[in-house]
């Protein structure tokens, strides 16, 4: 007799694969996942861990993951215009998303991650989150809807900046940015 | 609606298909402006997210101290207006046409379902919004570090340990298909 197997839907006998489940669905970002879902998602990431002043990219790294941290913190860092220091520019703590942005574009990192503390983190490839975004599974939405937020925070934050230089001088206006080269939005766009 | 033909020249559409581009193409209002047309009030939460058909607007800010100053022009293709419809925020800057200028709008409550829609449609959309907001960040941050907007006193420095392995490439398998 056949003994019965479950469809291929993300769902997992592996306990490593369900206890990582689980770990993504207790995240705010993730938590609207089924057990399905979470389980495919997992299926796709690799633990990892850090330890403290342990740095995960470099600012000009060529961008090949996403991160979920879940547990510990990260300095966000840039290279200071001078180039002889890193500047703090933010922390990234447990159940935030990192490193998504450049992952996205395909363009080198913006900027440094270094942990603080012992960081534990899920990566998750960034080819696997194109297949996400083709196949419209949750943890896409989920990921996006997000993105939008930090994004849109991020922007009002740095508005706030751009007033303060404004305030002081009277620098030139801000020109948009040439277009990129070819990135993994075009991977999921002719996917479609 | 307008001709979802004009969407061809929107980059962030760029992964749109024309079922796609007919589908957001069916849900925008065609606007034909005249020079120094107001598109968007700072301060404001009237209006939707836009696309920058024909011509160029100027973006305007109102700073805290009273005087205003005019931070850049959008040209062709750009999307903008897209923060307010994600938070809920007043308008955080004044675009005034400089010219005629033909501009596509996605209304509030058009934005409200594809921002927050599970379909097909609804995610290229959102990953068009997702990456005009990314390079939108990019290019403050840069035009931020060019002004070299902190000081060194308020730096906080930290030395980068190598990393221990090198990083996975695979630009390589992203040239398109």
């Amino acid at each position: 007799m056949t003994s019965w197997s479950p469809p291929d839907l993300g769902w997992s006998e592996d306990p490593i694969i369900r206890r990582m489940a689980d770990e993504l669905r207790s995240t705010d970002i993730l938590n609207a996942l089924n057990a399905g879902e979470a389980q495919h998602v997992a299926t796709l990431c690799e633990r990892r861990f850090l330890r403290p002043g342990e740095g995960l990219f470099t600012e000009g790294d060529q961008a090949t993951h996403l991160y979920l941290v879940l547990r510990g913190r990260l300095n966000v860092l840039v290279r200071s215009p001078d180039g002889q220091a890193n500047v703090v520019v933010g922390e990234v703590g447990a159940h935030s998303l990192l490193g998504e942005m450049a992952v996205l574009e395909s363009v080198p990192r913006s900027a440094s991650a270094v942990a603080i503390d012992s960081v534990e983190l899920l990566q998750l490839p960034g080819e696997a989150f194109a297949q996400l975004v083709n196949a419209g599974h949750a943890a896409a939405f989920a990921i996006l809807h997000d993105l939008q937020q930090t994004l849109t925070a991020r922007m009002r934050s740095l508005d706030v900046r751009v007033d303060a230089v404004f305030e002081q001088s009277e620098p030139p206006p801000i020109q948009p940015t040439a277009d990129p080269e070819p990135t993994l939005w075009h991977l999921i766009a002719q996917q479609s | 609606m307008i001709d979802a033909s004009l969407l061809h020249n929107i980059p962030a559409f760029q992964g749109f298909d024309d079922r796609a581009r007919l589908a957001v193409s069916a849900m925008m209002r065609l606007h034909r402006v005249d020079d120094g047309h107001v598109l968007i009030k700072q301060g404001s939460r009237a209006g939707g997210a836009f696309a920058l058909l024909r011509g160029e607007v100027r973006v305007v800010r109102d700073l805290p101290g009273g005087r205003s100053v005019d931070i850049g022009s959008l040209e062709e293709g750009q999307l903008f207006g897209l923060l307010s419809c994600i938070d809920g925020i007043p308008r955080g800057a004044t675009v005034v046409a400089r010219g005629n200028a033909l501009v596509g709008e996605v209304p509030r409550e058009a934005m409200g379902e594809l921002l927050q829609g599970r379909t097909t449609i609804a995610l290229r959309f959102q990953v068009a919004v997702c990456r005009t907001l990314f390079r939108e960040v990019r290019a403050t941050n840069l035009r931020l570090a060019e002004l070299a907007a902190v000081p060194d006193s308020e730096m906080q420095t930290v030395d980068l340990e190598p990393l221990d392995e090198p990083l996975e490439d695979f630009s390589g398998s992203l040239e398109p298909l």
